[in-house]
């Protein structure tokens, strides 16, 4: 019977098939955007007992040229690198530049890196070793590089190799010590947090010999934008935070990582409340679209169904010929969604939304079915 | 000989919130195989009602109805279906046909139901056979709703038949039809009943309709006023 039904009722079914993909479509959308905000929670939640801390740049645009303009500015931002060391104020620094594409398509990243960064994100070394103490403070070449996994056709541990600077568009003799174990990431936490892939990445030192007033503003800037600062108490942080004010230079507020979570948390809250607003309409537009669709399907075809029943079709055999349809067009709407779906929690999820959905909509048509009195219908078949 | 339908103090009582409403009272009579029965009566009188019961669309409030000796109240609603596709062919008011649907495809819902393993290519045959004795065979692909009236009411009596069915049940079927019509469609129900000897009952309010029925029942406001033979 849905043969008929889907030859003489087609813009509602389509109807029903755009409202249902819509569903399906936002449903992946929120899988998608709870779980990484779930991600970076936990991760946010990490560094929660370790007195972490980031800074938060509350820099006007305006004062960036005179920054950046500034004569001293390079050697006020070394200063308070090497006041860092001086004072044994633990610190985890990094930031990188993509560079190339290469021959398998990855892009290739130049990174850097001081001692805590490894040890706090957990990266482990595949072959070789990681950044000894001693190549922290090395200042000639060859610059001891490591190297991520998936460039290790390229490169060989105790070999050494021109590699491309970020700056200057020259090269530096890096000699590749080790090489990251598969899959090596980390979450950086900044103005943006996200998670950065290693794999494709040549890292080098960021210590005490690379603090150099050469580096540039923008490396200085960038260091400090990504930068995680273990402050045990108070008055560390009120330490760190008159340095920065004295450089007059990038106004940074030293920000406590904890607040970050709960920032976050505060956003995801009302994030979520917005996504399930949309979802509430979005979901009285399918029932309203379905409910409709379906009343007038089941009127028009009251005579067929009248008919079908007196010729031997059971009342159940036809809400099952329904049900069917209904089915199909869950179906049908559900797998657009899946190009939307990254990974098989939120294809799982949209699957579980598409049981929930027929289960929902299909009581629709059985409930007008139910209604109908095929007595009447008997009596005045034509009667549409 | 057993009757192939038998009533027995059949009562239909239609409830609307507290109003109650006795459409039939304590009906009892049989139908033998190959019979042909008249159900007269004003309108109103409970015709339509007992012809549901009869066909199994409807059920008594009280009494019993068996057909070929079972009993059919207690049948589940799957094998009310069956029994209705297997022992029953109808030919409604109005003739019944869905419109949208070709005439294969109107004539063919029997077969689609009588849950034999029929293939589509047999199906049609039937079908095609059954057209070609009622003369209509070429409009085989012609949308009901394109048809004539006289085209009309052959499809539904092929509609009716297809099947084999033991009983014919027809619920006005000449009430729209001019004189000329009305003949040739009891013509045709009478000429299939006697090749293939099902019962046929038929409901009307017209006298010479029910004068050519073997047998007359009459119904007045729900009750058997009347069964005599002719």
């Amino acid at each position: 019977m849905f043969q008929s039904v889907i030859k003489n009722n087609k813009a509602g079914i389509f109807a029903i098939l755009l409202v249902c993909a819509i569903f399906f479509c936002l449903l992946a959308l929120v899988s998608h955007i709870l779980h990484e905000s779930g991600e970076e929670l936990e991760k946010l939640k990490m560094f929660s007992d370790k007195h972490a801390y980031v800074l938060e740049d509350a820099t006007p645009e305006i004062e960036i040229q005179r920054i950046f303009s500034q004569e001293n500015a390079s050697e006020l931002l070394s200063e308070f690198f090497q006041s860092l060391y001086k004072d044994g104020i633990p610190f985890c620094l990094d930031y990188g530049y993509d560079m190339y594409q290469d021959e398998k398509g990855n892009i290739v990243r130049y990174h850097t890196a001081n001692e805590a960064f490894f040890e706090i994100h957990g990266l482990k070394a595949e072959q070789g070793r990681l950044f000894s103490q001693e190549d922290y403070e090395k200042t000639t070449e060859p610059v001891p590089v490591l190297i991520g996994y998936d460039l290790q056709d390229n490169f060989e541990v105790g070999k050494e190799y021109d590699f491309e600077n970020p700056t200057g568009g020259d090269y530096f003799r890096g000699l590749v010590i080790g090489v990251l174990r598969k899959n090596s990431e980390y979450y950086h936490i900044g103005a943006i947090a996200f998670n950065q892939s290693l794999d494709a990445s040549y890292i080098v030192p960021f210590g005490r010999g690379m603090c150099s007033p050469d580096l540039a503003i923008s490396d200085y800037d960038m260091a400090l934008s990504g930068m995680l600062l273990f402050l045990e108490d108070q008055a560390m942080e009120n330490q760190v935070s008159s340095r920065i004010q004295a450089m007059n230079l990038f106004r940074y507020t030293v920000k406590d990582v904890d607040s970050l979570s709960d920032e976050g948390l505060a956003c995801q809250k009302e994030n979520l409340l917005k996504l399930l607003l949309l979802f509430a309409v979005v979901l009285a537009l399918v029932f309203a679209t379905t409910y409709l669709v379906f009343r007038k399907i089941i009127r028009t075809h009251s005579t067929e169904i009248g008919v079908r029943v007196l010729c031997g079709a059971s009342v159940s055999k036809i809400t099952a010929e329904i049900a069917q349809l209904a089915g199909l067009l869950v179906a049908l709407s559900w797998m657009p969604s899946l190009l939307l779906a990254e990974g098989w929690r939120d294809a799982a999820v949209c699957a579980g939304g598409a049981l929930l959905l027929f289960a929902l909509i299909v009581c629709i048509p059985l409930r007008l079915i139910q209604k109908l009195s095929i007595v009447e219908i008997v009596r005045n078949p034509n009667a549409d | 000989m057993n009757p192939i339908l038998e009533l027995k103090a059949v009562s239909k009582v239609y409830s609307k919130g507290a109003t109650k409403t006795l459409a039939l009272k304590e009906l009892s009579f049989s139908v033998q195989e190959g019979e042909r029965l008249a159900i007269v009566g004003e309108s109103g009188a409970g015709k339509s009602t007992l012809l549901n019961i009869l066909g199994l669309i409807d059920y008594p409030t009280e009494g019993s109805y068996c057909v070929r000796g079972q009993e059919t109240s207690a049948l589940p609603e799957k094998k009310k279906a069956v029994c209705r596709n297997a022992e029953f062919g109808f030919v409604l008011q109005d003739y019944g046909l869905v419109d949208y649907l070709t005439v294969e495809e109107n004539v063919g819902f029997p077969l689609v139901y009588s849950g034999k393993n029929i293939s589509k290519k047999e199906r049609r045959e039937q079908i095609q056979e059954i057209l070609n004795t009622l003369g209509i065979a070429e409009k085989i692909e012609e949308r009901a709703g394109m048809l004539s009236g006289g085209q009309r009411q052959r499809v539904a009596i092929a509609r009716a038949l297809i099947n084999h069915p033991k009983v014919v049940l027809a619920d006005e079927p000449t009430s729209a039809l001019d004189e000329k019509t009305k003949n040739e469609m009891m013509d045709l129900l009478l000429q299939y009943q006697a090749v293939q000897a099902n019962a046929l009952i038929v409901v009307t309010h017209d006298r010479s309709v029910a004068e050519r029925m073997g047998r007359i029942i009459r119904l007045e406001r729900g009750v058997l006023s009347e069964d005599r033979k002719q």
